[in-house]
């Protein structure tokens, strides 16, 4: 690492904070002035219609009608490469209220790759019963269901990265309990694409995920659990997505076929300015046809989860403008068959998939400069462990650190 | 007695106990006294069961170009290994219908091996349509002292189904190294026929030698240290005054163990080998690890044993290694005497004769039944009968040749002083009879024309 480069990439990164910092804290300030001194009126459209300058613009038709305009962009900066930094999920998007009754979202991201983020309409019938339809997160892990910009690290754990389902359009009853003890989460969900690299053409075309999720809230402690069920088409499967920044697993993929389900416990307890969180995710693809005798293979198991503390030094321990938080948290993810008897073998069919895993150590630091600019610097440890050690290459544990920086209107 | 009957009860139990230990310990004796050469025993026609996912069969015979792997079961002697890689193989010689296959059993797994061996070569004999001439030229190659792969039939059968008949050809790693050379160590390298090369130097630049000397051992050694010895040693072959050639390629390249292949290709009339119709084809370099000299290994022999009468000098003019070597009086008399010798191990009790006739015999059933090989069975019966044909005049024919070219000399002297072939355990070689007379050779002069190859695509 070029010493002159990185530290071209600090003052960079400095320099950007700065010129988002200050101006965004003046205008943060003459907002709140202008709050203070006109009750938010500060632009009127007649007619009922409101426009308001607070947190993001926002227009308001009498009692019936608010939306609410947001952009949020983000850079993320290797400490260690040189290649500067990379713009990611620059997002712009309105959401709102119509009629006290159906809120809406709609978020496009400048991107190539699934560009339409979220996009639904979510119908409220009872405190206990809402609907909701549309393009949208399936209700499965805590930190999946959290938004990029409201995370504690970086980056989700690799577990719920890899586990978790992605967006899908679908359709999702859920509500709330008295006092919000408990929420649940029900929906059905065309799956748009196969997830991993087909066989046949036809993949999922048509098929249905079916996800649940149940969260009881006793106090300051919540835990959750939530599965989901889908047709798994016949094809490779890999962790390629975690694993390949060295070669380590480019051409370690396992035939599956049948079923995939997913099982997730999830858990989260806050007292004063000490928040802990955890999640166990499992995932678990059927393997029917595919030994070299086209008999069946036990399940091929993805499992992992994280454990995360974070502790917050500057700020109201609830929701602040300003702060400052330090967190650490332990992941793992792996990969193994259900059974291991037979020899180990990394190969595609192999009934005693030989295991392999990834744990981490995150340790990082949030600075809220103000309501609109979050800068992140974690530092990661990696390691790999491969029990059997029949594979040819494990590399060596690891260091690396990043920054991020957020505005987010 | 009812009492006797109890009594003894225990004792038969315990009988039947040993008993059974004793075939369990028997059959795991047999088991366990499975060698590689037990794979390699060509007195045996061997079956090998793959049983492999019908989806990838189907796309292995689909992509047969490419070297894409499909994990699988072999089983062979009821001995089972699981997750083996299998992958299209060969050259000219890959089909899509009857495949050429490569086992290896370390793809899926680092150090996988079967019987010590890391990978096992299937060759579908596609392009011989005797389907024994590289089985028994390899067998010759061996039995003159000149370390070569080990071969023994198969036949094979794909998820239960015979998919034909197999030569299962020992692979030439660093494990062969090790049997064959004694040394696991050295550098290997994989000759690539790109266009007809014959051994002239190529220039200073590393990169014109990398595509023609494809590395199997030492893959991750710097560009420079695999071929900055193959640079210098055909800088030596070329650029060395006649006077010093000997010494200076001497140091670089095994001389002796390079004319003796040379010689044996001769007998076995291999028009696509080391010195073939088109450049240098179908061999191995080894490169000794403690004394950096490089020894040619042979490889691929399907055109061998193809024409009684083809000359014993084509390409040899053309070939800048022989040509040289063979301008050394030395060299060029050692090379007579190995010719010699080549002819004499043929002849010796009938063996090339009757290996041809025994390698015909344990294949015919299987040959005859193989439902996917490209040619009929009469196409069959009549190339087995050129090659018995060839090995019963083939030998005269390269004596007479010898003796006409070579005036009938023989440096006793310099085969003495040669380095002696490595005997290799579990190989034995043939008794040498008296010289400088072959008995049993006839003594033909007629030359016919000499055969004509269609050129390499």
């Amino acid at each position: 690492m070029n010493s002159s480069n990185r530290a071209r990439n600090v003052a960079c990164a400095g320099a950007f904070i700065v010129t988002l910092a200050v101006p965004a804290g003046v205008l943060a300030q003459t907002t709140s002035e202008e709050q203070t001194t006109s009750k938010g009126t500060s632009t009127h459209d007649g007619e009922g219609g409101v426009f308001r300058m607070g947190n993001s613009p926002s227009l308001r038709l009498g009692n019936q009608v608010r939306i609410d305009l947001h952009a949020r962009v983000q850079a993320d900066v290797s400490l260690q490469e040189e290649s500067g930094a990379a713009w990611g999920n620059r997002r712009i998007g309105v959401d709102g209220v119509l009629f006290k009754r159906v809120e809406f979202q709609i978020e496009r991201e400048f991107s190539d790759v699934e560009p339409w983020r979220d996009v639904f309409a979510d119908a409220r019938v009872h405190r206990a019963l809402r609907i909701r339809a549309g393009h949208f997160k399936v209700p499965f892990s805590m930190e999946r269901t959290t938004s990029d910009f409201d995370l504690d690290f970086i980056s989700r754990a690799a577990a719920v990265i890899d586990i978790s389902p992605r967006r899908e359009t679908g359709i999702m009853l859920h509500g709330r309990g008295p006092r919000r003890f408990f929420k649940y989460e029900f929906g059905v969900f065309r799956l748009a694409e196969p997830p991993l690299k087909p066989l046949v053409e036809s993949g999922t075309d048509g098929a249905m995920l079916t996800a649940a999720r149940f969260t009881f809230t006793p106090g300051t402690a919540s835990i959750g659990v939530a599965f989901t069920e889908s047709p798994l088409p016949e094809g490779l499967h890999g962790l390629s997505g975690h694993f390949d920044d060295d070669g380590l697993l480019s051409s370690e993929d396992f035939y599956v076929n049948g079923r995939r389900r997913r099982l997730g416990v999830e858990g989260r307890w806050t007292a004063g300015r000490l928040s802990i969180k955890g999640e166990l995710l499992r995932q678990a693809d059927s393997r029917k046809g595919e030994s070299v005798s086209n008999s069946d293979l036990s399940d091929l198991i993805v499992d992992g989860g994280y454990l995360s503390g974070v502790w917050r030094i500057v700020g109201s321990p609830r929701r602040s403008r300003r702060a400052v938080d330090v967190a650490a948290r332990f992941e793992r993810l792996g990969f193994h068959s259900a059974a291991q008897s037979d020899a180990p073998s990394v190969g595609s069919r192999a009934e005693y998939i030989a295991p392999l895993r990834q744990d981490a150590w995150t340790f990082g630091g949030t600075w809220l400069v103000n309501r609109w600019v979050k800068v992140q610097v974690n530092a990661i440890r990696e390691s790999f462990v491969d029990e059997t050690r029949i594979r040819p290459e494990i590399p060596q544990a690891r260091w690396r650190s990043l920054m991020r920086l957020q505005f987010a209107m | 007695m009812t009492l006797m009957s109890d009594l003894h009860a225990p004792s038969r139990v315990i009988r039947a106990a040993c008993l059974l230990a004793f075939l369990l310990l028997l059959r795991a004796g047999s088991v366990g006294a499975q060698t590689a050469s037990t794979l390699f025993d060509d007195r045996v026609l061997h079956t090998l069961q793959i049983a492999i996912h019908s989806r990838d069969w189907d796309r292995l015979r689909i992509t047969y170009l490419e070297n894409d792997y499909y994990p699988a079961d072999l089983t062979w002697n009821g001995i089972r290994v699981t997750n083996v890689g299998v992958r299209s193989r060969g050259r000219t010689s890959r089909s899509g219908v009857k495949p050429g296959l490569e086992i290896d059993f370390a793809h899926y797994s680092t150090g996988g091996q079967f019987l010590g061996l890391q990978a096992l070569v299937l060759d579908n004999m596609l392009l011989d349509k005797s389907m024994i001439r590289e089985r028994v030229a390899m067998a010759f190659l061996r039995r003159f002292g000149v370390p070569a792969p080990r071969e023994s039939f198969a036949t094979l059968f794909i998820n239960g189904q015979y998919a034909g008949l197999y030569a299962m050809v020992e692979e030439v790693d660093s494990g062969f190294a090790q049997r064959a050379l004694g040394d696991a160590n050295g550098a290997l390298f994989e000759y690539r026929w790109l266009r007809p090369y014959y051994g002239e130097y190529l220039g200073d630049d590393l990169d014109l030698y990398r595509p023609l000397f494809e590395p199997r051992a030492r893959e991750y050694d710097s560009v420079f240290n695999l071929y900055d010895p193959i640079r210098e040693l055909f800088r030596a072959i070329n650029d060395t005054p006649a006077g010093s050639f000997r010494d200076a390629v001497g140091l670089r390249l095994d001389l002796a163990a390079m004319l003796r292949l040379v010689a044996a290709d001769v007998l076995l009339a291999e028009a696509d080998g080391i010195v073939s119709f088109a450049g240098m084809n179908n061999f191995y370099l080894h490169r000794h690890s403690t004394t950096q000299r490089h020894q040619f290994l042979p490889w691929d022999k399907d055109f061998a044993l193809f024409q009684w009468n083809y000359q014993i000098t084509d390409g040899t003019s053309q070939h800048a290694l022989i040509r040289r070597a063979l301008e050394d009086p030395e060299l060029r008399s050692l090379y007579a005497g190995f010719l010699v010798e080549a002819v004499e191990s043929a002849t010796d009790a009938g063996w090339l004769e009757q290996e041809v006739q025994r390698a015909y015999e344990q294949i015919r059933e299987a040959v005859l039944a193989d439902p996917v090989k490209p040619y009929t069975n009469e196409e069959f019966e009549a190339e087995v009968a050129v090659v018995i044909d060839l090995a019963r005049r083939r030998p005269a024919f390269v004596l007479s040749e010898v003796q006409r070219l070579f005036g009938g000399r023989e440096s006793r002297t310099l085969r003495a002083q040669a380095d002696p072939p490595r005997q290799v355990e579990g190989e034995s070689r043939g008794r040498r009879p008296p010289l400088p007379q072959c008995r049993r050779c006839e003594s033909r002069t007629t030359i016919d024309a000499p055969v004509q190859f269609e050129a390499r695509q």
